[in-house]
């Protein structure tokens, strides 16, 4: 018995986006809608794939600049409405902000914001949105259609990462390049006031995400391969691994795996598990203990380059990979 | 693992003490690493940015203050007793600043990083406000049985790097006050460190050079 690749795809490249010297085009990151029927994957080419989860069939693909086809790159990426399973919101590395209704392909409307957005989220009753950007963070009221606050304290570099908590509309996560964690409360006020907790990861962020019974944990993972579990509401750190790769052998050069893609919380287990990989698109997945990572399984056989993007649904147990590779694979367990 | 000649590192080293020892500067000179790379896009790879600790202190010179609870209090009166000095403020001492961004800020200024307690931390945003965050200098948190005087050793020894659109950086890795061999750990550790990072290791390592601040670059890779 083990996990195997069940169904692969490689979406074809826009036809006028791919030049004798493109880039290559891959999956960044999934994202998936209120129903979790559809997936939606953006491309480096700029584009967002919208899929059908069962059988990986490309219902529509959306492009973030209507009118432009360049490659765009990390900064732009897509969020599902947390309600209405056909909206979808999407921003590029420019300042605007697009909805869209995903059984047409019209957009709905355009946000425009003041400063380049590198990152969005949407909270869990559909009332505010919020974009990270340069060093700020801004708030849109989605009824209004209105800015609502715009904090531009909380970092001193780019905002990699923002996330709702998935419960409470009102409490927020931003993670940035400066090393520093911050969680809000948003209906405490302004700026000083709603600022509740810092977390201090002492070095670049690439991915914080809420986790545990009541997503009252932070998990934190640094562009320098380093883990660490935190407390959201006290700040205090629970587990800090600085040798995080070490812990999980896998057969490179180095004799340990590569790079970590994600973490996933498994909320019938309450386990933590972390998805590491090598460059050779083999995919460790460790469950995380007090005493380090602990190898579960393996997925291989699905990718032959980096794989930078994981979707894991628990019900009913759907793994899915995107890898530089250009390829979009599903995982069944045989 | 490392692909850096030793021979040609101790030269460029050799060359750098030979620069500034023609025309001394009135300040202890930085060395700098400087490193190109090749194969790298970084608008659709993944970061690359973070900080590595280095073995000696780079930059002798950055001050430490630590956020001190009763615990901790106790413990830097006793390395001042014994001739260490860390500086400190309590939380009274916060709670007088009154979460104004003006006095926060200068108290900022004053310092290059700063520690707090364990216990303290949680106030912290609470007291100060989200001025030290703007500054990039929000505490780093110190647990009551760590070793004071070393994390605050670790913090000045730690360096940052970041890729941003080019692809080139700099991460300043050893002084001119150090030995040579201490320099040469704090070299090839920072490469070793970096290459481990990129996807194709040494392959997407285009060259290295070594810098003081005011000398001529050497090439060592």
């Amino acid at each position: 018995m083990s996990w195997r690749p069940e169904r692969a795809i490689v979406p074809v490249p826009l036809s006028d986006a791919t030049p004798a010297t493109a880039p290559r085009v891959f999956p960044l990151s999934f994202t998936h809608s209120a129903n979790r029927a559809v997936d939606a994957a953006p491309f480096t080419d700029g584009s967002v794939r919208l899929f059908d989860r069962q059988d990986l069939n490309i219902l529509s693909i959306i492009p973030t600049k209507p009118g432009e086809t360049c490659a765009l790159g990390l900064d732009y990426g897509a969020c599902f409405s947390r309600q209405t399973p056909h909206l979808l919101f999407t921003h590029s590395n420019q300042n605007t902000i697009r909805l869209w209704d995903t059984r047409s392909r019209e957009c709905l409307n355009v946000i425009t914001n003041d400063t380049p957005i590198t990152c969005i989220d949407v909270n869990s009753d559909d009332t505010t949105l919020a974009c990270g950007g340069e060093e700020n963070l801004y708030f849109w009221d989605l009824r209004a259609m209105a800015l609502r606050s715009c904090f531009s304290d909380s970092h001193s570099d780019l905002v990699t990462q923002v996330r709702f908590h998935p419960t409470n509309p009102n409490q927020l996560l931003s993670s940035s390049l400066d090393g520093l964690v911050c969680l809000f409360d948003l209906s405490l006020g302004g700026e000083d006031e709603a600022l509740t907790t810092v977390i201090n990861a002492e070095t670049s962020v690439s991915i914080a995400n809420f986790f545990g019974p009541q997503y009252e944990n932070v998990l934190v993972l640094t562009a320098i391969e380093t883990l660490s579990v935190w407390n959201a509401e006290h700040g205090n750190r629970m587990l800090d691994l600085k040798n995080a790769r070490a812990m999980i052998p896998a057969p490179t050069e180095q004799g340990m795996v590569d790079y970590f893609v994600d973490a996933h919380y498994d909320s019938a287990t309450q386990h933590i598990c972390t998805i590491a990989g090598t460059h050779a698109g083999v995919l460790h997945i460790a469950q995380v203990a007090p005493t380090g990572l602990n190898t579960m399984f393996v997925l291989e056989g699905g990718h032959t380059d980096t794989v930078r993007c994981i979707e894991w649904d628990c019900e009913p147990g759907v793994i899915m990979t995107g890898g530089e590779d250009g390829k979009i694979c599903r995982w069944a367990f045989y | 693992m490392s692909k850096i000649d030793s021979a040609t590192l101790q030269q460029s080293i050799a060359g750098i003490r030979e620069a500034a020892a023609k025309k001394p500067r009135k300040f202890v000179e930085t060395i700098d690493l400087q490193i190109g790379l090749k194969g790298i896009d970084p608008s659709t790879d993944k970061r690359f940015s973070g900080s590595i600790v280095l073995p000696f202190c780079p930059c002798p010179r950055r001050t430490v203050c630590v956020f001190a609870d009763a615990a901790h209090e106790g413990e830097i009166k006793k390395l001042a007793a014994a001739g260490t000095i860390i500086p400190m403020q309590t939380v009274a001492d916060l709670k007088k600043l009154n979460k104004e961004p003006k006095p926060v800020k200068k108290l900022g200024m004053k310092y290059s990083m700063f520690l707090a307690s364990d216990s303290l931390f949680k106030q912290i945003p609470r007291l100060l406000g989200p001025t030290l965050n703007k500054m990039g200098k929000f505490p780093t948190v110190v647990g009551t049985r760590e070793n004071l005087a070393q994390k605050c050793n670790e913090m000045k020894s730690t360096v940052r790097f970041q890729l941003k659109k080019v692809l080139c950086l700099g991460v300043p890795v050893a002084h001119l006050g150090m030995s040579n061999e201490e320099m040469t750990k704090n070299i090839v550790l920072s490469i070793n460190f970096l290459a481990s990072l990129l996807k194709k290791g040494w392959q997407n390592i285009r060259h290295v050079h070594i810098k003081s601040s005011m000398g001529p670059s050497f090439r060592i890779y």
